[in-house]
């Protein structure tokens, strides 16, 4: 996807700071990609996409909670850099709308995949505040095997 | 479906002029009006053709607004509902083969469209979430029917 694009999308981004860091996969989405899975696309209630058996059909903010809470996270104050946890930030509305997941580096940085587009890495959260993707609401975090 | 109004009234006017001079037709009166109906033939394919080409031009155009506009999305459901996305919808059955071509072109989230104009599902459930899985189920349900 071009820059141009990207820039379109996300207007803080440029200024925060990002490099795209793989070929466009429409194979998953950012739930997948947070969940550490480059093989499925992940979504409740569409027959195209896979949701894990026993997890809720639910596509609300809280209901991706409850997603993440089943692969072990848990939910935490904020997005400072825990030695021993990865971290994931979740985007929405303040009206409940799940509209992205981004995943923490070890630097600190963060890395999404953008829709069907390619995966980022972005310096702040921050950089994807949009109409789209709503602002990080709630902050989760999991112990590294 | 496949009309063009001025075309449908010329023919219809010239056709009126002709046969109201029965009953007897000479052998070049016979000759004008088979000339005549070659002419309406072609006039009919010609606006089914411009008919196809504004379809297809309309198509690309929503295309392109669709993909600018939920690449990013990370929802196949908030994809499907854009408004763009739904007008390509109401295009009805003569949407298929447009669709189908794209999709064989260039990979997107065309399968909701496709199972909605077809009444069809190909893919197997056990593929869900499985984007090339369900691509290539359509592609050959598509293949199957001389789509491509």
């Amino acid at each position: 996807m071009p820059e141009a694009q990207l820039e379109e999308w996300f207007p803080d981004i440029r200024q925060a700071g990002y490099q795209i860091t793989s070929e466009i996969d429409l194979g998953y989405n950012c739930v997948a990609y947070a969940a550490e899975d480059q093989t499925r696309w992940w979504e409740p209630f569409r027959p195209d996409a896979y949701w894990p058996d026993g997890v809720a059909l639910d596509d609300t903010l809280e209901g991706f909670v409850v997603l993440f809470e089943s692969l072990g996270f848990e939910l935490c104050d904020d997005a400072d850099t825990e030695a021993g946890f990865t971290k994931i930030a979740l985007y929405g509305t303040t009206d409940g709308d799940f509209l992205h997941v981004s995943r923490q580096l070890p630097t600190g940085y963060w890395t999404s995949k953008i829709g069907e587009a390619e995966d980022i890495e972005h310096n702040t959260l921050e950089a994807l505040n949009s109409v789209g993707y709503g602002q990080p609401l709630r902050f989760m975090r999991k112990r590294d095997q | 479906m496949y009309t063009d109004c001025s075309h449908d009234t010329a023919s219809r006017w010239l056709r009126a002029k002709y046969f109201r001079q029965k009953p007897s037709y000479s052998n070049r009166r016979v000759r004008e009006i088979a000339a005549l109906e070659r002419m309406s033939a072609y006039v009919e394919r010609k606006a089914i053709i411009r008919t196809e080409d504004r379809v297809a031009n309309l198509f690309a155009e929503l295309a392109a607004q669709w993909k600018r506009e939920t690449a990013h999305l990370s929802s196949i459901a908030a994809k499907v509902s854009h408004p763009a996305y739904r007008r390509i919808v109401d295009l009805g059955p003569t949407a298929i083969p447009l669709i189908v071509r794209k999709l064989e072109a260039e990979p997107g989230y065309w399968f909701a469209a496709l199972r909605t104009l077809t009444g069809e599902n190909p893919a197997r459930p056990e593929d869900a979430g499985n984007f090339r899985a369900i691509r290539d189920a359509w592609l050959n349900w598509a293949r199957g029917r001389r789509l491509l």
